[in-house]
């Protein structure tokens, strides 16, 4: 595990943000955090990124506390806060190489380095491009750029797609795909589940201060979510025979049928899921396409934080 | 060199002010000490003839001492507006914690906003280098008396710097850190006048001359002019018949009372620490005041600069948001 978080507790006056917070990011995962507006996600982050002290529990970033040996989790940890400013006057090169400086790498090992980031980003084009000329967009890049310019094991982003265009949205998905495949550990907290939604291996779900759920994020919406619904495309001359088979089913509910499309939820785990399937096939019934339509994470947050059922 | 230095300095050169800043800089130091020299010569020649003026070093020394002033005035003036901003604008801009996330330590934080302003000052001083050496051209100084009021304004400088970055990583908005500087500028530059003033009627309310012991003035200590005048060895030799003040008499003034040194304003014209030309040395009661100045400015440094670290260092226990104003993201 790179990162263990237990009880952490931290305080801002009479305001409790954590309340004993329990976290496992496991290493080489892409970790979604969600929580509404005001739940603790950052303070989490600020905590784990070695800027915010605690004031109880314990914390581990790669077997270090960050709270007493922060230069050590500074090393294999690149940070992006949700509201960051530019210098405004370098080129996007000397913003490199300004934070590469500020990591201790070397002066002749920048340049490569440089290029190499540029090129992850999709920015060398803009090599030479003052910051504040750059879109909204490439900033966030430039951003990732940054917090990646020595190489560290694991990312911390903090809302990273907030007030980005749909476009520069799938771009920064893109890329943080690529990164979790280069084997980077990424944290990421959002309260647009949306974002999250097929780029997170992991998730935890956070509200008033506490971790209500953390896990495998497909683990997490099979344990939340008793009743799924499945979809299956059949001959359209058979669709009948298939609205009967299902319907005399115990373990299945609500059944609809339309031209060709079968819909209807169980109760139960994948082996009832196969059942049905072994039924259908058995009555002699092709089956085209059979597909279990998971809960969406807008779902599984409201139902691990009591707004849903 | 320090990231943060190199940054800061390129950031300031492409300011779009900076180059009108800097010309405007050197034609008004180069315009003043033209009207300084003007003025020594009119001087001189109404008192004892322009010749004998320059063959003595009068204005060479008026120079110097005119120029050595401004410097001065303008280092108070100028460094807080250098430095005030450098920690709040970070925060500011949100640009803070990406800083605190590398692998610079808040000490170097610290030192690169302070390199940065004050080399920023040295290039202004070495822009008018030419300025401030033609005295030397004329005479009436040396090169120990450019160390000495070179050394003083780099000290005030340091100093009025190490103040400001601390005020600066305590403040919330650029606005009450350029106010808390320029505080803390003026009391040390104006108050101190204040305050010496104080003591003058306090001290001398019964003896005017301050009697043959002198008297301490302890708000001399802390004011960077009585800290380089004192510095600075030999205010103008008595070579003329005609006594005329030059603009470091009245700090001698009070610097020779304090020693019990009486007659103060013809000291000007008199070797320190003798009572007439050629004359026996008078004895030194007290240490220069220049002592008692370094000493108060280099704690006041350590303390500052020791706070200021101590503030930009994380983890904290709270993250302090910059305040808001209309237009911030």
């Amino acid at each position: 595990m790179i990162v263990e978080l237990e009880g952490v507790e931290k305080r801002y006056g009479a305001t409790r943000a954590l309340a004993g917070a329990d976290l496992v990011v496991p290493e080489g995962s892409v970790f979604g955090l969600i929580g509404p507006n005001g739940a603790g996600k950052t303070t989490t982050l600020l905590i784990v990124s070695s800027l915010l002290a605690r004031d109880g529990g314990r914390v581990r970033v790669a077997g270090t506390d960050p709270q007493t040996d922060p230069e050590a989790v500074r090393r294999i940890l690149g940070y992006m806060p949700d509201f960051f400013g530019f210098y405004d006057n370098l080129t996007t090169v000397e913003y490199l190489d300004f934070f590469a400086a500020a990591q201790r790498i070397p002066p002749p090992r920048r340049p490569a380095i440089i290029a190499d980031l540029l090129s992850l980003v999709e920015l060398e084009d803009k090599a030479d491009t003052e910051v504040n000329s750059l879109s909204r967009g490439m900033k966030q890049r430039l951003s990732l750029a940054r917090a990646l310019v020595h190489d560290p094991d694991l990312l911390v982003l903090d809302e990273p797609a907030s007030g980005l265009d749909p476009r520069a949205r799938i771009q920064q998905r893109e890329l943080i795909a690529e990164l979790a495949r280069m084997g980077k550990t990424i944290i990421i907290s959002s309260h647009i589940l949306s974002e999250l939604e097929g780029i997170c291996s992991h998730l935890a779900v956070i509200d008033e201060g506490l971790v209500k759920r953390q896990g495998e994020i497909g683990e997490i919406r099979h344990a939340l979510t008793e009743t799924h619904r499945i979809v299956a495309r059949v001959p359209d001359e058979r669709i009948d025979d298939v609205f009967d088979l299902v319907e005399a089913m115990p373990e299945t509910d609500e059944v609809v049928v339309e031209s060709g499309l079968a819909r209807f939820t169980y109760q139960g785990g994948d082996e009832v899921s196969a059942r049905i399937l072994a039924a259908v096939v058995a009555a002699g019934i092709p089956v085209f396409e059979w597909r279990t339509e998971s809960a969406g994470l807008e779902e599984v947050f409201m139902v691990i934080t009591g707004d849903g059922s | 060199m320090n990231p943060v230095l190199g940054r800061e300095m390129r950031e300031r050169f492409r300011t779009r002010r900076a180059a009108p800043l800097f010309t405007l800089w050197v034609l008004g130091v180069g315009l003043v000490g033209y009207l300084m020299y003007l003025l020594a010569r009119e001087i001189a020649q109404s008192g004892f003839g322009i010749g004998r003026a320059i063959a003595g070093g009068f204005v060479g020394r008026f120079l110097f001492e005119t120029m050595a002033l401004i410097m001065l005035t303008a280092v108070i003036l100028v460094v807080p507006g250098l430095t005030a901003t450098s920690v709040v604008a970070e925060r500011e801009r949100q640009t803070l914690h990406l800083l605190q996330v590398t692998q610079l330590s808040a000490f170097q934080l610290v030192l690169g906003k302070l390199g940065s302003s004050l080399a920023y000052l040295g290039l202004l001083v070495v822009a008018v280098m030419p300025v401030l050496a033609l005295p030397l051209l004329f005479g009436g100084m040396g090169f120990g008396d450019v160390a000495a009021a070179v050394g003083m304004v780099l000290l005030t400088a340091l100093m009025l710097g190490s103040v400001s970055i601390w005020v600066s990583a305590r403040a919330r908005s650029s606005r009450g850190a350029v106010a808390g500087s320029y505080l803390w500028a003026i009391g040390i530059g104006i108050l101190s006048f204040l305050l010496l003033l104080g003591e003058f009627v306090v001290f001398h309310l019964d003896d005017p001359d301050g009697g043959p012991e002198g008297v301490e003035y302890v708000s001399t200590w802390v004011n960077p002019y009585f800290g380089m005048v004192s510095a600075i060895e030999a205010p103008l030799a008595r070579r003329f018949e005609v006594p005329f003040p030059t603009p470091f008499t009245p700090f001698d003034a009070v610097l020779f009372v304090r020693q019990g040194q009486t007659d103060p304003f013809g000291v000007g014209f008199v070797e320190p620490g003798f009572a007439e030309p050629g004359g026996e040395r008078l004895p030194t009661r007290r240490p220069p005041v220049w002592m008692y100045t370094v000493a108060i400015y280099l704690v006041i440094i350590v303390l500052t600069l020791r706070a200021a670290t101590r503030r930009l260092r994380v983890p904290t226990s709270r993250i302090r948001e910059p305040r808001r104003t209309r237009g911030s993201p």
